[in-house]
C-alpha cells in the first residue's frame, strides 16, 4: 500500500478547506507494459481482497503543470474487474503508486481562469 | 427683522440654540463661576474650548493651551468637561421641543430644530410659543430661540437672538437679516469657504448676490442649497426621529456605584423587567435598545443597538443587552446607569419572510451546530464549496468547509 498521496498533504497544510475525491492508495499487479492486471485493497477488517482485471476500457494521461519543478503526471486506466465492477485508477508517473479515484469530466473553465 | 408679536405663518421652524452648551452647563451646575474668569479645558487638560467674559478681558482665547491662559490670569477657574451632565441637558433641550412641536430634530450638541406646521392654534402669539419652550429650559442656560420660515434663518435668528429672548425673521426680511453673516455660517465644506475668502466673498449678501448657475458650478449641489439658504429658502427640512419618541426609560442610581460587570448586568436585568412592565411597553416590540452610564467623575458611557427585527421576547431583548455589556470596556464605577426602550412599534411591525419556512428550518440548524461546537470543540458538519470546478485533478474541484453559523 502506498504512503498518503503528496498532494493530500499539501492540501491539509496549506488551508482550512478539506479536499473531497481525494485519490486512495492501491496494490496494483502489472504486466510487461506496466498495465494493471490486477488489484488489490484492504477492507475495513484489514483482510485483502484481490481483484483481476478483465478489460482495461480506456487510458488517458493528465500532466498537470509539467513545465513547473513539481509536477502532477498521471496516467488513468478506465477497467473493468472480474464480476463486472468498473473502477478508474491512475499510476503517478513521478512515483510509480497507484491509486483508486473516480473521475468524471471537469466544467468547461470560464475565461481567464487558472490552469 | 421684527420682534413683535405676530405668530411666524404656516412652514416655519423654530431653533433653540445654547452656544457652548458645556460650559453653560457647568455653569448652571456651579453658579459661582458667574462673573468669574472661567475657561472649559478639552478632556486632555491641554487646551482651552471657552471662555467667560471676564476670562476673555484678561486676553484668554479659545485655542491656546492651559498653561498660557494661566499665566495670563492667575485667577483663572478652569472647568473640566462633564460629558454625561451635558448629555443630559442636552436631552432636557429636546424634550422642551417635543412639548411645542413633534418633529424634532437634534442638529448637533446644544441645537435642536422644531418644525412648526400645524402648530399656530396652540401658540397663535409668538409669545405664547416662547413661554411653551422656555418652560423646559432652566433660565441659566441662557437658551436662545430663533423662528423663521427656512431652517438656516431660524439658526441664525437664534444665534443673534438676547440670552432667553427669541427672534423672528418673516420671510420677506430673511435675506437682509442674513446678508450681514459669514458665509463660514453657512452650509458649506471648509474649502468652499476658504475659496469664497479667496475670492473675497465673506458676507451672505455677497454670496447671494451670485447668480445661482455660478455657484452651482463651482460648488456643486451643496453649493446651490447654500445659496438658497443665504437668500432665506434654505430647502433643508427638519429631519425627526418619530420612532425615537415612543420609548421607556427605566434608571438605578447606585450607591455606591457599580463596579463589577456582574452587578451592572444584574441592575440591568431588573431594569429590563420593570421596563417591559410599563404600560406603554406592554405588548409592543422594541426597535432600538439604549445602554446609558454615567461614572461619579461625570464620564458618560453609551451603547445602543438598533434591531433589525423589533423584539418583543424579554430573552431575546436580554441577550442584545449582555452581549453590549459583556465584550464592553467601562471608563469607571457607575453612579447611574439608564436603559431606554425606543421605537415602540406593534407587532405588525415585524418583517415577515416569505420564506419562513426555510428560515426556521435555518436557525434550528445553527442553533444546533452551535451545541455541538460547545460539546466538540469544532463544527462536525461541513459544507460542499466549489474551488475549481474546471480542474483537471478531481480532487481540486470541491471541497468541504466547516459550516460555521
Amino acid at each position: 500500500m502506498s504512503a498518503p498521496h503528496p498532494q493530500q498533504r499539501r492540501t491539509a497544510a496549506s488551508t482550512s478547506l478539506r479536499a473531497i475525491g481525494m485519490p486512495r492508495g492501491l496494490l496494483v499487479r502489472v504486466d510487461a507494459d506496466a498495465r494493471p492486471v490486477a488489484i488489490a485493497r484492504r477492507d475495513r477488517r484489514g483482510a485483502r481482497d484481490e481483484a483481476r482485471v478483465e478489460q482495461i476500457e480506456e487510458i488517458w494521461r493528465i500532466a498537470e503543470a509539467w513545465w513547473r519543478e513539481v509536477s502532477q503526471a498521471r496516467t488513468y486506466y478506465r477497467v473493468i474487474l472480474e464480476g463486472g465492477r468498473p473502477l478508474t485508477l491512475f499510476r503517478d508517473d513521478a512515483t510509480g503508486a497507484w491509486f483508486e479515484q473516480p473521475y468524471s469530466a471537469p466544467q468547461n473553465a470560464p475565461e481567464g481562469a487558472p490552469r | 427683522m421684527s420682534r413683535a408679536v405676530p405668530r411666524p405663518r404656516a412652514a416655519s421652524v423654530a431653533c433653540l440654540a445654547i452656544p457652548s452648551l458645556a460650559f453653560q452647563c457647568e455653569l448652571v451646575e456651579r453658579p459661582g463661576l458667574a462673573g468669574m474668569p472661567a475657561v472649559l479645558s478639552d478632556e486632555a487638560h491641554a487646551r482651552v474650548l471657552d471662555v467667560t467674559p471676564e476670562a476673555r478681558i484678561h486676553g484668554v482665547r479659545v485655542g491656546m493651551t492651559l498653561r498660557d491662559a494661566v499665566g495670563l490670569c492667575p485667577m483663572l477657574s478652569v472647568v473640566e468637561p462633564r460629558p454625561a451632565l451635558v448629555a443630559r441637558f442636552a436631552r432636557d433641550l429636546v424634550e422642551a421641543m417635543c412639548a411645542v412641536s413633534p418633529l424634532v430634530e437634534e442638529a448637533g450638541q446644544g441645537i435642536v430644530f422644531a418644525d412648526l406646521r400645524g402648530t399656530e392654534g396652540l401658540y397663535p402669539r409668538l409669545g405664547d410659543l416662547k413661554r411653551a419652550v422656555f418652560g423646559g429650559v432652566p433660565p441659566q442656560l441662557c437658551p436662545q430661540l430663533g423662528v423663521a420660515d427656512a431652517r438656516f434663518t431660524a439658526l441664525m435668528a437664534a444665534h443673534r437672538a438676547e440670552p432667553n429672548a427669541v427672534v423672528h425673521v418673516p420671510l420677506t426680511e430673511a435675506a437682509t437679516f442674513l446678508a450681514t453673516e459669514l458665509v463660514s455660517r453657512l452650509p458649506l465644506e471648509v474649502d468652499a469657504v476658504e475659496r469664497l475668502h479667496l475670492l473675497g466673498i465673506e458676507r451672505c449678501g455677497a454670496f447671494a448676490a451670485l447668480p445661482r448657475a455660478a455657484i452651482e458650478a463651482q460648488f456643486g449641489l451643496e453649493g446651490g442649497v447654500a445659496w438658497l439658504a443665504a437668500r432665506g429658502e434654505d430647502p433643508r427640512p427638519v429631519r425627526p426621529q418619530p420612532w425615537e419618541r415612543e420609548r421607556v426609560e427605566e434608571h438605578v442610581q447606585a450607591e455606591p456605584p457599580l463596579v463589577s460587570r456582574e452587578s451592572v448586568l444584574h441592575a440591568l436585568e431588573q431594569m429590563l423587567g420593570r421596563a417591559l412592565r410599563q404600560p406603554r411597553a406592554r405588548r409592543r416590540f422594541v426597535r432600538l435598545l439604549r445602554l446609558r452610564a454615567e461614572t461619579e467623575r461625570g464620564a458618560l458611557w453609551e451603547r445602543e443597538q438598533v434591531l433589525r427585527d423589533p423584539l418583543g421576547d424579554r430573552g431575546r431583548m436580554w441577550t442584545v443587552l449582555r452581549t453590549l455589556v459583556e465584550y464592553a470596556e467601562f471608563p469607571g464605577p457607575f453612579s447611574l446607569v439608564t436603559l431606554e426602550l425606543a421605537g415602540l412599534t406593534e407587532e405588525s411591525g415585524r418583517q415577515h419572510s416569505l420564506f419562513m419556512e426555510q428560515t426556521r428550518r435555518r436557525e434550528q440548524l445553527d442553533e444546533m451546530v452551535r451545541h455541538l461546537k460547545v460539546r466538540f470543540g469544532e463544527s462536525p458538519l461541513a459544507r460542499v464549496v466549489e474551488v475549481e470546478p474546471w480542474h483537471r485533478l478531481p480532487e481540486r474541484r470541491r471541497a468541504l468547509l466547516e459550516y460555521d453559523p
